[in-house]
């Protein structure tokens, strides 16, 4: 084997007279059993020498170690190593010693390809690694025989030293031979394959035409056979021995004639692909015309059909060009097709393989890592109480639920508060349900958990309050909730007498009164007030959830402690409004304090059926006595201005609130409670304290408040729709009673209807006759509205000489008005104007149009 | 769990969702998890054209520790039971 492509062939000497030509070379030439020989050798041991064969082997020897076999031993002599000069003179003297002798390598000599490189490249000497390349192609191309190397590198090269440039010259002429080589194989190929077509062709034609002849051959020797046959049987008849003769030679014509079948059997069987390469067979059927009649048959059919295939191909062309027209819309059609075809497909090839891509992440999680992670959600999303921990979701959901009592998917989720409740609309799949179940008891067993645990961890916290301030080291749960660092003090019923607010809640108790004698204690401030009703919001949270786990009707007994419970809660609201009381206890009365915030007055309206008709009433009371300490009356003066500013704002607000969460839904009474003699009393005490009431019937809200009452009283004097049609009326002493009460009202009201409009109370304030005042009035109309409608529904209740007191009182308002609409513009404006005048005159029978102005 | 629990409520509303870096991201909001993070689609950017970047992309999920405000619509929202939750949630830790 050769190391690198190195040339293995070793260096031989071609004859034993080669030291005369070493002596003629310029080189250092070793010569040993000289004159001049330091007998060196004679030291060398001889014997021993028995086994060399075993050690060396005994094989004919190769070319492995003849790692310089390129060189030439006569002209280029290698000196010998040291040791070499121990060798015996007889194998020292020639290097041919280990090609020729005996001792020779086991291993064969042309092993490696590049064995038969041996070969008389000139680059072999060069670059071996070259020369590995190239060789094989020169060897293909070359017309060198084979030889064995070492003989074979003795070329002219050899004999001189070469310089680079020759080299590289040599190897380009190499390359360039390599490349004309190839080229010119190209071209003969080439020429070659035109030529086969060429035959091909030639040789169908040929088939065609033999097969013609062939024909007519056949035709002929049949002609031929039928008369030999002929002529055989009548020598037959006159030779009786020849039958005999023509049997045994038919018979040797017969074997032939299977060998020839058999010979040409092998090319025949070949696959289709094969059969343009028939007619290149050596074997013409012409030359054998009786040789296989089966084979000529199959090869004249398959010419019949290529025919007919190109005459239906004709066919079509032509039909094709009669129905070019036809043929276009065709194609445009079915070219359309394709497209549409090419598009869907390709839609269809997108989608496929995006969910092939996707389908890599299939099966990535298992079943139990999928658990997990919807345990942790689960766990989030519910808790053992969701009232509790998703109060907002549940009670969001479940109003919504109510206001459209269509389904609505409900957040249900582990709602073990809810479902005691009993939901009517909860239907749904079975299955679902029993998820749900399911998961409830799951959800409830990883709350408990978790619970017991933070349990025993504080139990063995060591800390106390300061434990784990700075961070959990570990159990950290899911909820990742920070700890709270400001700790607030947990109230607790010994703590509250130290805080200031609840301290003075404390005295403020109805039942603490007694205790602060005469002195006027201090009416709540809007902290206080604030914070009382936040009490109260929790006691009436409380009271809804004890609500929404009403028991079952059948628990008598749970039943009767809920309504315990209730009561009990219920109280303790009525408790913490304070209205009952001294009336005079403060100023503003802790009620009407109360009330005076927002928040406060939105309390009541919550508390609208919570609260008895006899509370209400009671409530009621305390606000129409102590009207001028109600906040809306207080502030009242600011709703006529008709500048918008904040606090204007904010009292248009609270008056709002007051009317509509205050006295028309917390102070609602029920209808059974709802008498004329209620009415009559409010309206009663309203009109007691005379100046007063004229102060607050110049307030908006004031004037709306004794409008509800009016209204209420007016509808229940004329009797109400009973259930069943019939009419239920007050009764007659009520009736007569609130006759009075409405005189009394009507010329109390009298002087004050003028400056009842807060258009007579802005108005005044801007130069008369001035485009200004009507831009203001423009304003001032919205406001004025309710007081019209309250006069008209006023009068409505009065006689006629009431009436005709009221227009003469009212006149100028109504002409004021009536000329201010008159410089008004069609519009909207005016009509504004001339309804809100026509609503009182229509309620006296009249109408702004009978009235002549100017 | 309040907020969380409002926010469950509020899915496929149409939210604004300021985040710190002044990014104003107006869309239907998906879902919310626990962290408050926030899935949108079909998004919206206020001024748009100072944030181009933010052109072709039609659903986000926002991480809830950069949310800034996050706009609620008032029509969605029950203001009283708001407030009654939040009751609860501040009577359970006094």
């Amino acid at each position: 084997m050769s190391f690198f492509g190195f040339e293995t062939s070793l260096p031989q000497h071609q004859d034993t007279g080669q030291n005369q030509a070493f002596a003629e070379e310029d080189v250092a030439v070793y010569t040993w059993g000289d004159a001049s020989y330091d007998t060196l050798g004679d030291a060398l041991q001889e014997a021993g020498d028995d086994l060399n064969d075993e050690t060396f082997g005994s094989g004919p020897v190769g070319k492995d170690f003849d790692f310089s076999g390129t060189f030439d031993n006569t002209r280029q002599p290698k000196p010998e190593p040291a040791p070499s000069q121990n060798i015996p003179s007889g194998l020292s003297n020639g290097n041919n010693a280990w090609t020729s002798n005996a001792a020779t390598s086991v291993l064969p000599k042309h092993v490696h390809p590049s064995g038969s490189a041996a070969a008389p490249s000139v680059f072999s000497r060069i670059d071996p690694l070259l020369a590995g390349r190239t060789e094989p192609k020169q060897v293909a191309a070359a017309v060198h025989p084979p030889v064995d190397a070492p003989f074979m590198i003795a070329g002219d090269y050899a004999s001189q030293p070469r310089t680079m440039a020759e080299i590289e010259a040599d190897m380009k002429a190499a390359a360039m031979q390599q490349q004309q080589l190839a080229q010119q194989r190209e071209r003969a190929r080439i020429l070659e394959q035109q030529q086969m077509l060429a035959q091909q062709q030639q040789q169908q034609q040929r088939l065609q035409e033999e097969e013609r002849m062939r024909q007519e051959q056949q035709e002929k020797l049949a002609s031929i056979e039928r008369e030999r046959l002929l002529q055989l049987e009548r020598q037959a008849r006159s030779d009786p021995l020849w039958a005999i003769r023509q049997a045994m030679m038919e018979q040797k014509i017969g074997n032939q004639g299977h060998v020839h079948e058999r010979n040409q059997s092998i090319p025949s069987e070949a696959s289709p692909m094969s059969r343009n390469r028939q007619p290149m067979i050596p074997v013409l059927p012409s030359q054998m015309p009786h040789a296989a009649p089966a084979q000529q048959q199959m090869m004249l059919q398959e010419l019949l059909y290529h025919q007919q295939q190109q005459q239906q191909f004709l066919e079509q062309q032509l039909h094709a060009q009669q129905h070019s027209e036809k043929s276009a819309e065709v194609m445009a059609d079915a070219q359309r097709r394709i497209q549409e075809a090419e598009i869907l497909e390709a839609k269809h090839r997108r989608r496929v393989s995006k969910i092939q891509s996707m389908a890599r992440y299939n099966d990535l999680m298992t079943q139990s890592d999928k658990d997990f992670i919807t345990r942790v959600q689960v766990a989030q999303l519910v808790t053992s109480d969701p009232y509790a921990d998703d109060f907002y979701a549940q009670v969001y959901a479940s109003i919504k639920q109510q206001r459209n009592a269509s389904e609505i998917n409900l957040l249900k989720l582990g709602s073990a508060g809810a479902s005691t409740q009993g939901n009517p609309n909860q239907r749904g799949p079975h299955r679902r349900e029993n998820a749900i179940q399911r998961m409830q008891a799951q959800v409830e067993r990883l709350v408990n958990n978790m619970k017991s645990r933070e349990l025993s961890k504080e139990a063995g916290a060591p800390h106390g309050p300061l434990a784990n301030v700075l961070g959990k080291t570990s159990g950290r749960s899911y909820k990742a909730a920070p700890r709270q660092l400001l700790q607030i003090a947990i109230a607790s019923p010994e703590s509250a007498k130290a805080h200031p607010v609840k301290e003075h809640e404390a005295e403020k108790a109805p039942e603490h009164i007694p205790s602060h004698g005469n002195q006027a204690p201090p009416p709540f401030s809007r902290a206080e007030a604030l914070l009382i009703i936040e009490r109260l919001f929790t006691n009436i949270l409380d009271m809804e959830q004890l609500r929404r786990n009403k028991p079952l009707a059948e628990e008598q007994v749970a039943i009767a402690a809920w309504n315990e419970k209730q009561q009990a809660l219920l109280d303790q609201i009525w408790q913490g409004l304070r209205v009952a009381g001294n009336l005079h206890e403060t100023n503003p009365h802790p009620f009407i304090a109360l009330i005076a915030p927002l928040k406060g007055k939105r309390f009541i309206g919550r508390l609208g059926r919570d609260l008895t008709d006899n509370q209400k009433v009671m409530a009621l009371s305390v606000i129409v006595t102590l009207i001028d300490q109600v906040d809306v009356i207080r502030n009242a003066a600011i709703l006529d201005s008709v500048e918008d500013s904040q606090d204007r704002r904010f009292v248009e607000r609270q008056a709002y609130a007051f009317q509509e969460h205050v006295i028309n839904q917390g102070l609602q009474l029920s209808p059974a409670s709802r008498t004329l003699r209620v009415y009559n009393s409010l309206i009663e005490f309203m009109l007691e304290n005379g100046p007063v009431f004229s102060r607050v019937m110049r307030t908006r809200p004031g004037l709306t408040l004794l409008e509800h009452f009016f209204a209420e009283a007016a509808l229940l004097k004329h009797g109400l729709q009973g259930p069943d049609g019939e009419v239920i009326s007050a009764p007659p002493e009520d009736i007569a009673k609130w006759d009075k009460l409405y005189d009394r009202l009507f010329d109390v009201l009298l002087p004050l209807w003028t400056i009842m409009f807060p258009s007579s109370r802005i108005l005044p304030a801007f130069p008369p006759d001035s485009m200004e005042i009507i831009q203001v009035s423009l304003v001032t109309d919205g406001f004025d509205q309710p007081v019209w409608r309250f006069l008209a529904g006023f009068a409505l209740e009065g006689t006629v000489e009431q009436h005709s007191r009221l227009v003469t009182q009212l006149r100028a308002k109504v002409m004021g008005t009536l000329k201010m609409a008159q410089r008004l513009e069609e519009g909207k404006a005016k009509a504004r104007k001339i309804r809100n005048v026509d609503l009182f005159l229509n309620a006296l029978g009249l109408s702004s149009s009978q009235i002549p102005l100017q | 769990m309040l907020i969380f629990s409002v926010f469950k409520t509020l899915t496929d509303q149409t939210v604004t969702v300021e985040l710190k870096n002044d990014l104003c991201i107006t869309g239907v909001l998906k879902s919310v998890d626990q962290y408050l993070n926030i899935r949108l689609d079909a998004i919206k950017v206020q001024n748009a054209d100072q944030h181009p970047h933010m052109m072709a992309v039609r659903n986000c999920f926002i991480r809830g520790s950069v949310v800034r405000y996050v706009q609620l619509p008032a029509s969605a929202m029950d203001t009283q039971l708001l407030e009654d939750a939040t009751r609860r949630e501040s009577g359970k830790k006094i």
